[in-house]
């Protein structure tokens, strides 16, 4: 083999690479601009609404409100008593204690006088046994309903939810994070004034590390000060802010965060519930969803809003959020693998031809082609083949383009909700965005190549999560008061 | 072949590299400007109007509670001092003007009676129609609405031929702000344009409109029957669930024929309202649809629902008895609980069913029972 063989290869490779690079680039700018123009267009539209007219309508539909609990007998009390004081008329809050081993269920029928009644649960989605269903005695609680199951999972806590929930829409919610007070009436209104049917919505999440929260309310809204959190910030804001707000415009949306999304009962019942072979069942089930439509040929949308409406505490160490990007791997993977006969397949619109190949191509297979592309690059380094000048021309390229997409997002915050105030938080969030391609990225790569490696493996678990809690920040407020 | 391949790229592509370098970062520092340049403009923007709401909100507030004032030196009356008070403030300046508009509506929102009366007069004496009614003539449709906003919480009447050129606008915000616009400022007859309506009629413009009817006097409501066969269904449904929320019983003559429409979500809504209007004298019509609906899972149970209301032991209780054994659990729920409202008669009848099906309800009779599910 000689030289005109090498140079056949490592151009070809390079071409390959070119291409996709370039390619994402396209992609991402354009996600940017249509981000841009939906959410111009939500914040035109929501100028004029007065939500207090949901509120006090016997035209709203009625929400269930479904949140797991797996040993959270730390904070229980306190994230109940927030969710049923959420603005809305026509909900009920149905916890679902996932077989925990602490005193959740316990903690729960004390403090809000549940006794057990005889509900007659059908088991139309299939779930692990429910030991019992509790309603408060006291009227204050009279829209709290409480399920004690034998542990299943997250995805088996929530179907067991959708099992008993009587109500139109379900807003599947992770019990510990804090939902703003008019959360329902901002997540209900695109059910209500959409003309084409609307199986699903979602919120944007944000990040309330250091914010200040008391009794499960978010008071004040603080920049995190661990730069760990911080990243996450970033990240989250490019996420929602840039990436889904376009998906949502071109109705190709996959994902509806696990966090907080809203779903139309009857729909998730009928295209299966949530599958808890998964650990990335919000987003399988939002795949299911949408695939169920089509088969039945029904015009549908998925749709996203821009508000900030639930507020969940990011991991604080690198190992922990290095579980949760692990997880968030795999569960891609597999939702991937369980529709892969969505790719580039047209009966399926958008979602086939368009949401499928980016999550593949822009999401799965990214880390692998950063990966690989480095190891590449040290080959040729170690052999003396880089041109450097080249290198510095195309590593500058490429950190430019990161940059100019953290600050586009940036400046959509700025534009939209405008929710970190102080004058140095704005200056803290660009060295941020400048150190995060070689500070927090590469760790993100790490643990998606990971996660796929726990995959082949064959792990299933979700990876134990550990978290401050807010209350504990609250805590700490006082003691220092 | 090691020099051949660290020469491959040439001059040309690290220049590409290095334009492209420079237009990312250009665009970078450009936001980065935009970044700090909006927030000072926004901090100074909220500054101002900040300091002029809270002097406005002073003078209004007096205007208000009708806050006596006369000197010997100025022999005016309290209200005419006060507005010059606010001319002063205000003057000719766009921005001032507009905050002082935003602060009387947001006023007169948790407002009515004379206080209500005292900022709407403070609205025309100062002559803030002309500013709303411009804002008509607008390029931008967001300006327009917020015209319209304006002069319908104000109850500028005159200015009802201007919008109604807006209902059929191609911006749909636009169209509904025309719509909600219309039902407030006419209110000796609310939804006449109703008439002519062909696009879609949302349930949240639903939800706006029993808003602003229910703020209204309820002998000038229309006959909602009048809309039952219009062209446009979504109209049709929303003067259906408009005439079961303000119990016109007039149209239950009406509500009756809808029964037989060709439209399942029309007959559904139907079936709804003559039981929550407990049109007791219409059960046999809706006896009759029992086989219509029968393969219907949610028209079975509305229909069940309704008789549970309006059926008596003469009539209905047998077509509840024949839902016990529909496929569908959440029918025989539905008619299980429909026999029990039926009283002594029902529930007896419930038992009995009950009894010669080896318990297959008793599960169900046990929740329907429950006191804290109800």
């Amino acid at each position: 083999m000689g030289t005109g063989f090498w140079t056949f290869v490592y151009l070809f490779f390079n071409t390959l690479v070119f291409i996709y690079a370039a390619s994402i680039a396209v992609f991402y700018l354009a996600l940017a601009f249509l981000s841009l123009l939906e959410m111009r267009r939500y914040m035109r539209k929501n100028y004029f609404v007065d939500y207090k007219y949901i509120l006090s309508s016997p035209f709203a539909p009625g929400v269930s409100l479904i949140a797991p609990a797996y040993n959270e007998g730390l904070t229980i009390i306190d994230n109940v008593k927030s969710l049923l004081s959420i603005m809305y008329n026509n909900f009920e809050v149905v916890i679902v204690n996932d077989g925990s081993k602490d005193d959740t269920l316990a903690k729960m029928i004390v403090a809000f006088d549940l006794v057990r009644v005889e509900f007659d649960l059908q088991y139309a989605l299939n779930t692990k046994p429910v030991r019992g269903i509790y309603k408060s005695r006291n009227r204050a609680f009279k829209k709290l309903m409480v399920v004690d199951k034998e542990n299943g999972g997250k995805a088996d806590a929530l179907n067991v939810g959708l099992n008993i929930s009587r109500k139109d829409l379900v807003a599947c919610i992770d019990v510990d994070c804090i939902i703003e007070p008019d959360a329902l009436l901002k997540m209900v209104k695109p059910f209500l004034e959409e003309t084409t049917e609307v199986i699903a919505s979602g919120g944007v999440v944000r990040i309330a590390n250091s914010c200040i929260v008391e009794e499960g309310r978010l008071i004040e809204v603080k920049l995190p000060e661990q730069r760990i959190a911080r990243f996450q910030v970033l990240e989250y804001i490019r996420a929602f802010l840039l990436g889904r707000m376009a998906w949502s415009r071109l109705n190709g949306l996959l994902l509806i965060s696990g966090a907080f999304g809203m779903f139309k009962r009857e729909i998730a019942v009928k295209a299966g519930g949530y599958d808890h072979r998964t650990v990335g069942e919000d987003m399988e089930l939002v795949v299911r969803m949408r695939r169920y439509m089509h088969d039945i040929n029904r015009r549908y949308k998925v749709v996203y809003i821009p508000d900030p409406l639930c507020w969940t505490e990011a991991p604080s160490s690198y190992q922990i959020l290095g579980r949760q990007r692990n997880r968030w791997t795999r569960g891609t993977f597999e939702t991937l693998k369980l529709h892969r006969k969505l790719f580039f397949n047209p009966r399926y619109g958008i979602m086939g031809m368009l949401s499928y190949p980016f999550w593949f191509f822009y999401e799965w297979l990214a880390p692998f082609v950063e990966f690989f592309g480095l190891l590449f690059f040290l080959t040729l380094a170690s052999l003396g083949m880089v041109n450097w000048t080249f290198f510095a021309a195309l590593t500058f390229a490429v950190y430019s383009f990161a940059i100019f997409i953290s600050m586009f997002s940036l400046l959509a915050e700025e534009f939209s909700f405008f929710k970190y105030t102080h004058k140095r938080d704005i200056l803290k969030m660009i060295f941020t965005a400048m150190i995060e391609p070689f500070w927090f990225h590469p760790r993100v790569v790490w643990w998606a190549l990971k996660g796929n490696f726990d995959l082949v493996k064959g792990k299933k678990s979700w990876g134990e999560m550990t978290r401050q809690g807010f209350v504990q920040h609250k805590k700490k407020d006082k003691a220092a008061a | 072949m090691m020099p051949a391949l660290r020469d491959i790229h040439g001059g040309a592509d690290t220049t590409f590299f290095i334009v492209v370098t420079l237009i990312f970062l250009t665009l970078s520092v450009f936001i980065v400007l935009m970044l700090f340049i909006t927030r000072m403009v926004k901090s100074s923007y909220q500054r101002r109007a900040a300091v002029l709401r809270v002097r406005c909100q002073k003078i209004l507030n007096a205007i208000v509670i009708h806050e006596l004032y006369s000197t010997a030196q100025q022999p005016v009356s309290a209200f005419e001092y006060r507005l010059g008070e606010l001319r002063m403030l205000t003057g000719n300046a766009g921005f001032a003007r507009q905050v002082l508009i935003d602060s009387i509506m947001e006023l007169k929102k948790n407002l009515s009676g004379a206080s209500a009366r005292a900022l709407t007069a403070t609205y025309y004496e100062l002559a803030l129609q002309r500013r709303s009614l411009l804002k008509l003539k607008s390029f931008f449709w967001k300006r327009r609405a917020q015209g319209i906003r304006e002069l319908s919480e104000m109850g500028y009447k005159e200015s009802i031929p201007e919008i109604m050129k807006f209902l059929n606008a191609g911006e749909p915000i636009l169209r509904q702000e025309s719509f909600m616009a219309l039902v407030r400022l006419e209110d000796d007859r609310p939804l006449f344009f109703l008439d002519d309506y062909r696009q879609d009629l949302t349930d949240w413009m639903r939800i706006n409109i029993y808003y602003y009817l229910t703020r209204q006097d309820v002998r000038k409501l229309p006959v909602f029957s009048r809309w039952f066969n219009h062209p446009n269904t979504s109209v049709v449904l929303f003067s259906i669930s408009m005439a079961r929320q303000f119990r016109q019983t007039e149209s239950l003559p009406e509500l009756a024929r809808l029964l037989s429409s060709p439209d399942a979500g029309v007959v559904s809504v139907a079936i709804q309202t003559l039981g929550e209007l407990e049109a007791n004298q219409y059960v046999s019509n809706v006896v009759r649809l029992t086989e219509r609906v029968w393969d219907d899972e949610k028209l079975s149970r509305r229909l069940a629902r309704c008789l549970g209301r309006i059926g008596d032991a003469q009539e209905g209780l047998e077509t509840v008895v024949r839902f016990l054994s529909h496929p569908a659990y959440s029918v025989h729920q539905e008619a299980a609980l429909a026999l029990r409202k039926m009283g002594p008669e029902g529930v007896a009848i419930l038992a009995q069913f009950n009894a010669e099906n080896e318990g297959v309800l008793t599960r169900i009779i046990r929740h329907i029972e429950e006191p804290l599910l109800q």
